[in-house]
């Protein structure tokens, strides 16, 4: 009796992301989802598929390891269904994408803390802030 | 050029099961976008895995969702299962797959009863839900809860239930196709139904792939996606194994293929009672996930693939546990079925979805 | 023609049982299996080990050992079975009736030894500890004694 599936996990640089997305796009993988996982000082992103040519339907999983306040590009344009899950990673844990198709800037996910699944919400938040006030100023330059 | 006008869909709305929101941008009466928002029921639950260690997660993981409680918690202790390399015997493995397909038939059930609620044809509701108690009164006697069942744990299955019961399960389940036939048939064979649900909120094969649809939702459209065919656990055992598919794409389809799974699960249960093998139904489970072990799987609940991937931290509390449901994942193929339609027909579009939303936000 | 699809089922209704309870005039048996809350069998059996209170998932039992006392808080409690299936001295049962209703949601069920028999088992620990140290303090003479005779010899 098969117990078990094989997934096989894969770590990539955050500037191949895009390349190994539009490669799997491709080939034609599944998509599943997207989620993260808070780490000391950085966030851990992961990535998974199914190849339509594995026997057993295993799935592959890409792993990118993104530091605060890093932005990662968005894989909406290979996968439209992606918005879901990074419109709530960036709500939850506080990792800035760009690029999203729906994008709804921090309004998808609505509970009463900032980013409450990572533990340091509050430094993420004041850099935010930091960051919206520059380029504020410099439009109205 | 006509105007855009916005209508607020939710949170609270007589035909959704759990909160969601909605604004739907209308011109005139036809629904041009749909932007939803969610986190009316989000509890927090992943975080309490810092809280909590593995063998008592169990129960933090059933209580996600009433209509899918059976199926988190086989997920998970088979998530756990193979991160640290735990094998269970063959008696558990298939009392397992027997619940969970009791719990899809219950929860189709539980679905039928809403859509006919949806007509305003409440005597169906009520006959669907007379017969899902009975599906209920088998989940009591064997395991002793009626919705949280507290039975399928890291080792195992809980409860021993024994051949005579069994066999009194498939003579239930027997009872119950004939009258459900009777009550599946009425409520799709009407015309007026008919009238309602044909070429309403279609989603063409190209577009299912697209927006990497799963569930009943998807094969309506064609699309063969179904977990079961990967043959994990007892479902690698079954003579054959075939998805109901459809290749119409719109409520009907859907409707459709819901009501004939449920007829296909009184088959795979009849088919596993008779080849169950004797033996123990837990194994004893010691020590922790070593550090940064990790390891992911999918399970097929009834409304679709759902994803679990669990990380260990060296100690007994596991460092991050994350709970993919099949909503979550629909999301987006919902917001392309709404455009198009009517607004009168929105509830129906939203209720052949069969939502979950306190899954998609635990 | 819909109506009459399910006449016949209608009109069997008409006939047979109503499907529907009249609770509270009549209430439904219970099944063995029911799970609704716990109860301590007997307190002399219980060993004070706390394995109840570290499965709990709920935290809705209290042990303390140094006053010989178990506290349980039915309405925490999610009828899980966990503390019935992990005590060693199989002294806890599951009922099949939920909490009763009331006001108090932190109301608790509490058992403890009366106070004679707190004294009586102190006393008994107390005589144990002597029993064992006399016995090591004798052993540790016996081999000091053999050490002695060893040294003149050699």
């Amino acid at each position: 009796m098969r117990r078990f599936q094989n997934p096989s996990f894969e770590y990539v640089g955050l500037e191949d992301l895009a390349e190994t997305v539009a490669d799997f796009k491709q080939r034609d993988f599944k998509f599943v989802q997207i989620c993260a996982t808070a780490l000391d000082e950085s966030c851990d992103v992961l990535y998974a598929f199914v190849d339509p040519e594995t026997t057993d339907g295993s799935m592959t999983g890409i792993m990118v390891n993104v530091p605060d306040g890093v932005h990662v590009p968005s894989i909406t344009e290979w996968y439209p269904a992606a918005f879901v899950f990074e419109n709530e990673t960036h709500d939850l844990f506080g990792i800035q994408i760009d690029g999203i198709n729906i994008d709804f800037g921090g309004e998808f996910y609505q509970v009463s803390m900032t980013f409450p699944m990572n533990p340091r919400a509050a430094e993420l938040e004041q850099s935010a802030r930091v960051a919206d006030a520059q380029e504020e100023g410099t439009d109205n330059e | 050029m006509s105007k855009r006008t916005v209508i607020p869909f939710g949170p609270q709305h007589p035909v959704l099961p759990e909160p969601v929101h909605l604004d739907l941008v209308l011109e005139d009466e036809r629904v041009v976008n749909a932007i939803p928002r969610i986190g009316y029921v989000h509890r927090g639950l992943e975080k309490l895995v810092e809280k909590r260690d593995y063998t008592q997660f169990v129960y933090v993981t059933e209580r996600i969702c009433g209509i899918c409680s059976f199926g988190h918690s086989l997920g998970y202790s088979q998530c756990i299962e193979q991160l640290m390399g735990i094998e269970i015997t063959d008696r558990a493995e298939y009392l397992r797959v027997i619940f969970h397909e009791l719990s899809r038939i219950h929860s189709h059930l539980l679905w039928l009863g809403l859509l006919a609620d949806g007509f305003g044809f409440e005597a169906l509701f009520m006959h669907a839900w007379r017969l899902r108690e009975q599906v209920l009164d088998i989940f009591e006697e064997c395991t002793g809860g009626r919705v949280i069942f507290s039975a399928c744990d890291v080792g195992g299955f809980r409860q021993e239930v024994s051949n005579e019961t069994l066999k009194g399960i498939v003579i239930v389940l027997e009872r119950l196709r004939e009258e459900y036939r009777t009550i599946a048939k009425t409520l799709l064979d009407d015309s007026s139904v008919k009238s309602r649900m044909v070429g309403v909120g279609y989603l063409s094969h190209e577009q299912a792939k697209e927006y990497s649809m799963v569930g009943p939702f998807a094969r309506a459209s064609g699309l063969e996606v179904d977990e079961r065919l990967l043959g994990v656990g007892a479902y690698g055992e079954l003579s054959s194994f075939e998805p109901i598919l459809s290749d119409q794409g719109d409520c009907y389809a859907r409707c459709d293929v819901r009501v004939k799974e449920v007829l296909q699960s009184i088959d795979i249960i009849n088919e596993l009672v008779a080849k169950i093998p004797e033996g123990d139904v837990m194994v004893p489970v010691k020590g922790s996930p070593e550090k940064d072990a990790e390891t992911m799987m999918t399970l097929e609940q009834p409304r679709g693939q759902a994803f679990y991937y669990a990380k260990g931290n060296g100690s007994k509390f596991l460092a991050r546990m994350r709970i993919r449901t099949p909503t979550s994942q629909n999301i987006a193929g919902m917001v392309a079925a709404l455009s198009g339609a009517e607004l009168a027909d929105v509830p129906m579009v939203i209720l052949t979805i069969d939502p979950c939303i306190s899954c998609t936000e635990r | 023609m819909g109506v009459f699809k399910l006449g016949g089922m209608t009109l069997k209704s008409l006939f047979k049982k109503a499907p529907t309870r009249r609770y509270p005039y009549e209430k439904r048996e219970p099944f063995e299996r029911t799970r609704g809350q716990i109860d301590m069998i007997d307190i002399h059996d219980c060993i004070f080990c706390g394995l109840c209170q570290r499965k709990c998932p709920a935290d809705s039992i209290v042990v303390d050992r140094n006053e010989s006392r178990w506290e349980y808080f039915p309405y925490k409690c999610v009828a899980c079975d966990s503390c019935v299936r992990s005590c060693p001295k199989h002294d806890l049962k599951m009922m099949q009736e939920r909490p009763s209703i009331t006001t108090n949601a932190k109301e608790s069920r509490v058992y403890e030894l009366t106070p004679e028999e707190k004294e009586e088992k102190a006393r008994r620990e107390a005589e144990k500890k002597a029993q064992a140290a006399a016995k090591a303090a004798a052993a540790k003479a016996a081999k000091e004694a053999r050490a002695k005779e060893d040294v003149p010899e050699s």
